[in-house]
C-alpha cells in the first residue's frame, strides 16, 4: 500500500506522453474550427466507431464494473449489459434521423427542430449537468489509480490527471481525440483481455472463479496479519465476525448498529480512542466522520465482505440496499433492476459526448453501421469486466476492507508469484485505466467547452464573433471545465464510480432521450412541449441524485420506505416516463405551436439523403 | 397478415410514384421505420424484461449450474451479447433496404434541383470559417 509503484508508473506515464506527443501531432492537422470541434465529416466506420467505443469505454467500464462485480456480484452484470445495449435504442431510434437532420450538436437539433432558442439554452444547459456528472468518476478513477502507484494523496491524483488532460484538449482538440480515441479502443481491449487471459492460466478459468465466489463452502475470508488500513472520510467499516480496530488518532465516527436482518437501526456519533483498541461485535458498521488509519486485527473476517450467496445470486446487496423490512425484500430489488436498466439503455442516447460523435459520419447510413460496429466492439469488451469482479473477490479479498474494490483491475495482477511480471501486467492495466479517463475525460471536456463555445459565446453571447475568438473561447471554457471538474472530483472520493456514472446515465436518460426520440418521431411535439418534458424529467432525476448523494454523505437524512429510496437512488424507472407523458401533454395544449414547416423537418429526418434534401432545408 | 400487407403496399407505391413532399411519402416512410424500429426494440424489450422476472420467480431454475456458472450469470455474463449484435445487424440490413425501396418510390421531378445539393451544413453555412 506504500511507496511508488516503478513498473506501472511507467507505463502511465508511457501512455500520457503518448496522448499528449499524438495531441500536438495532431494540432498541425486541425486548421479549421470545425475540424477542431468534430474533425471533418469524413472519419470512416471502422475508425469512426473505435472512437467512439474508446470515448465511451471509462473509468466506469475499465473499473468500476470489476470493483462493484466484486463488491456486490450478480447484479451489477447488469451495467455491463445495459452500458453496451443501450447502442441498440440509439440505433433503432436516434442514430439514423439524428445524422440526417444535418444539425452539429444536439442544441443545433434542439433550436433547428423547434425554431426555437430557448430551446437550444436548455439542451446546452443539460449537456453541461450531464457532463459534469459524468467527469466526477472519471477524477476518482483517476485519482485512485495515481494514489495506488505513487503513494500519494487522493486530491494528487485528481489533479495531475486533470491538469495533463485539459492542457491537452487545448492544444489538440478533437482532431487529436478522434485519432487518438480510436486507438485507445484498441489500447482498452488489449489491457482489459490479455492480463485476463494470463490470470486465468494461472488462478483459473473465469466459470470456476464465480463458482469459488458464490460458494458456501468457500471458507470466510481471514486476515492472515495485522493490517493497517486508510480510510477516507465517510468511509465505512462494516464488522463481518467480531473484531477489533485501532485507530492511529482519535476520531469521531459515526457509529451504525445493524439488526438482526442487517438493516439500520440506530445511527450516532462516537469518538474512537487514538491509539487503543475498540472491539465491536459482527453486524457493526462504523462510519468515519474524518479520514483515519486504523488497524485490523488478524484472524477476523474482512470487514465488508458480502456473503458467498448473495454475491453469486440476483437481487442481492447492491439492488437490496434500501430494503428496510421483510415486506420490502419482496418487489424492491426487482424495482431497482428495472429501473438500472432503463437508465442505462435510455441514458446512452443522452450522452453529449457520444451523440455529437455520430456528426462525424458522412451520412445517416453510415451512422447506422458505425453503431452497428459500435455494439460489437463492446459487447466484447463488456465480458471481461466481471471476470477481473470475480477473480478478484477469490485473490484479493483485503480490498473490501476499506471500499478498495474500484481497485481490483489495477492490483490483481500484482499477486501473480513472479513480482516483475505481475507489474509489468498491472502496469498494462493502468495504462487501460489512464486511457479510459483521459478518453473520457477529454471528449466530456470538449463537449462542454464546445458547448460553450459554439452555443453560449457563438449564438447567445457574441453571435458575430469570428473563428478566432470562438476558438479562444473554446480554449478558455476548457481551462474553467477542467478546474470545475477536478473541484468535483475531490468531493466524491467514497461513491462507486460505477454509481456515479449511472447517475449521469439518468439523468441523459430523462432528458435528452425523451427529445431526440419524441423529436425525431412525433411531429405534434412543440417546443413548449419539449421544455416540459425535459425540465420535469431532468428536475425529478437530478433531484433525487443529489438527494441520494447528501445521504450518502450524511448531510440529509434518509426516507424511512425502501420503495422511495429505491426510486430516489435510481429514478430512470419513473423520471423517462415523466418526461415522456409532460411532452404529451403540454405539446398537445399547445398544438398551435408547431413549426409552419414541420412536414419539410421530419421528411429530413427521415427521407434517405440521396434525394437530396439536406440542400433543400439549407436553402431555407 | 402483416406481411402480406406490406407486400400490397408495395404493389400499390410501385404502380404510383410519389412526391417527395407529399403528406402521403413523409407518412409512409415513418410508418414503415417506426415499424421496423418497434418490431426489433420490442425482441429485445422482452428479452430485458424477462430475465429479471425469471430470476425471481424461477430462481431453482436460473440458479441452475451451467457451463461452471449459474445459468442466470451465464445469460448476462456472455449469452446476451451476441443477441444485441444479432438484432442489430437484422435492423441495419432491413433499414437499408427500406431506404433503397423508398428512393425508387419518389417521382423523380419533385426531387431538388441537382446543382443545389451540394453537402454542406447547416454549421458550415452559419459560419464562414473556412
Amino acid at each position: 500500500m506504500t511507496g511508488v509503484s516503478i513498473i506501472p508508473l511507467m507505463f502511465v506515464v508511457g501512455i500520457v506522453l503518448a496522448t499528449i506527443g499524438l495531441g500536438i501531432y495532431a494540432t498541425r492537422l486541425s486548421r479549421t474550427t470545425s475540424d477542431f470541434y468534430v474533425a471533418g465529416r469524413g472519419v470512416n466506420a471502422f475508425w469512426n466507431s473505435s472512437a467512439i467505443s474508446g470515448e465511451y469505454l471509462s473509468a466506469a467500464s475499465f473499473m468500476g464494473i470489476a470493483g462493484m462485480i466484486m463488491k456486490s456480484g450478480y447484479d451489477v452484470l447488469w451495467y455491463a449489459v445495459g452500458y453496451a445495449a443501450g447502442y441498440v435504442f440509439l440505433l433503432l431510434f436516434i442514430a439514423g434521423p439524428l445524422r440526417r437532420f444535418g444539425a452539429y450538436t444536439i442544441p443545433d437539433f434542439a433550436e433547428g427542430r423547434f425554431d426555437s432558442k430557448n430551446m437550444r439554452k436548455l439542451a446546452v444547459g443539460f449537456a453541461l449537468t450531464i457532463s459534469f456528472f459524468y467527469m466526477m468518476p472519471q477524477m476518482k478513477g483517476a485519482g485512485i489509480t495515481l494514489a495506488q502507484l505513487l503513494g500519494s494523496p487522493y486530491w494528487v491524483g485528481v489533479v495531475v490527471v486533470g491538469t495533463v488532460i485539459t492542457m491537452n484538449v487545448i492544444l489538440g482538440g478533437m482532431k487529436g481525440v478522434t485519432f487518438v480515441q480510436a486507438m485507445q479502443y484498441w489500447v482498452k481491449m488489449f489491457a482489459i483481455a490479455v492480463p485476463m487471459f494470463i490470470l486465468m492460466m494461472v488462478f483459473g478459468p473465469y466459470n470456476s472463479q464465480v463458482a469459488t465466489g458464490g460458494s458456501p463452502e468457500t471458507k470466510p475470508y481471514t486476515l492472515t496479519e495485522r493490517a493497517t488500513y486508510k480510510y477516507p472520510q465517510a468511509g465505512e467499516l462494516k464488522f463481518t465476525s467480531s473484531g477489533t480496530i485501532k485507530p492511529e488518532t482519535t476520531v469521531a465516527a459515526k457509529h451504525i448498529t445493524y439488526n438482526t436482518e442487517g438493516f439500520v437501526a440506530t445511527k450516532k456519533k462516537v469518538e474512537l480512542a487514538g491509539g487503543e483498541s475498540v472491539s465491536y461485535p459482527k453486524g457493526d458498521k462504523i462510519v468515519f466522520a474524518t479520514p483515519v488509519k486504523v488497524e485490523l486485527e488478524a484472524g477476523m473476517t474482512v470487514p465488508n465482505f458480502t456473503k458467498s450467496e448473495s454475491w453469486l445470486h440476483p437481487f442481492g446487496p447492491f439492488t437490496s440496499k434500501y430494503v428496510t423490512n421483510a415486506e420490502d425484500k419482496q418487489w424492491v430489488p426487482l424495482l431497482y433492476t428495472y429501473s438500472l436498466v432503463v437508465a442505462l439503455l435510455c441514458g446512452t442516447a443522452g450522452l453529449p459526448h457520444i451523440l455529437v460523435r455520430f456528426y462525424t459520419n458522412p451520412d445517416g447510413r453510415e451512422a447506422k453501421k458505425t453503431t452497428l460496429l459500435v455494439i460489437g466492439l463492446l459487447s466484447l469488451f463488456y465480458i471481461f469486466p466481471a471476470m477481473w469482479g470475480a477473480m478478484g473477490r477469490n485473490l484479493i479479498p483485503s480490498l473490501y476492507a476499506n471500499g478498495g474494490t474500484d481497485l481490483v483491475t489495477i492490483l490483481l495482477p500484482t499477486q501473480l508469484a513472479n513480482p516483475v511480471f505481475g507489474q509489468i501486467l498491472s502496469g498494462v492495466t493502468s495504462a487501460g485505466a489512464f486511457a479510459a479517463f483521459m478518453t473520457t475525460f477529454s471528449g466530456l471536456l470538449v463537449s462542454v467547452s464546445g458547448g460553450f463555445a459554439h452555443d453560449i459565446y457563438g449564438r447567445m453571447l457574441r453571435p458575430n464573433a469570428s473563428p478566432e475568438s470562438r476558438l479562444t473561447a473554446f480554449k478558455v471554457a476548457a481551462l474553467f471545465g477542467g478546474a470545475l471538474a477536478m473541484g468535483l472530483g475531490l468531493l466524491v472520493q467514497n461513491f462507486d464510480i460505477n454509481m456515479l456514472v449511472g447517475w449521469a446515465f439518468a439523468i441523459g436518460a430523462s432528458t435528452y432521450f425523451p427529445l431526440l426520440l419524441m423529436g425525431a418521431w412525433w411531429r405534434k411535439l412543440t417546443s413548449a412541449g419539449a421544455v416540459a418534458g425535459m425540465v420535469g424529467g431532468g428536475v425529478g432525476a437530478i433531484g433525487s441524485v443529489v438527494f441520494t448523494m447528501l445521504v450518502d454523505k450524511g448531510l440529509a437524512t434518509p426516507l424511512s420506505n425502501g420503495y422511495v429510496n429505491t426510486l430516489l437512488a435510481q429514478p430512470a424507472i419513473w423520471t423517462v416516463p415523466l418526461a415522456l407523458t409532460l411532452m404529451v401533454v403540454v405539446s398537445l395544449a399547445t398544438g398551435d405551436t408547431i413549426p409552419s414547416d414541420i412536414r419539410l423537418k421530419m421528411l429530413k429526418l427521415h427521407a434517405p439523403e440521396t434525394l437530396g434534401l439536406k440542400a433543400d432545408y439549407i436553402k431555407d | 397478415m402483416r406481411r402480406a400487407r406490406s407486400v400490397f403496399e408495395r404493389w400499390v407505391c410501385s404502380m404510383t410514384k410519389m412526391d417527395l413532399h407529399s403528406e402521403e411519402f413523409l407518412g409512409m416512410i415513418m410508418r414503415r421505420q417506426i415499424r421496423l424500429s418497434i418490431s426489433i426494440a420490442s425482441v429485445f424489450v422482452l428479452i430485458i424484461v424477462v430475465v429479471p422476472l425469471l430470476n425471481k420467480f424461477v430462481p431453482e431454475v436460473m440458479n441452475q449450474p451451467f457451463l461452471g456458472f449459474t445459468f442466470s450469470w451465464f445469460v448476462l455474463g456472455f449469452g446476451i451479447f451476441p443477441i444485441l449484435i444479432a438484432l442489430a445487424i437484422l435492423f441495419v440490413r432491413r433499414s437499408n433496404a427500406f431506404e433503397d425501396e423508398a428512393i425508387g418510390m419518389v417521382d423523380a421531378s419533385t426531387l431538388p434541383v441537382a446543382g443545389d445539393a451540394d453537402h454542406r451544413d447547416t454549421f458550415a453555412t452559419q459560419t464562414p470559417a473556412h
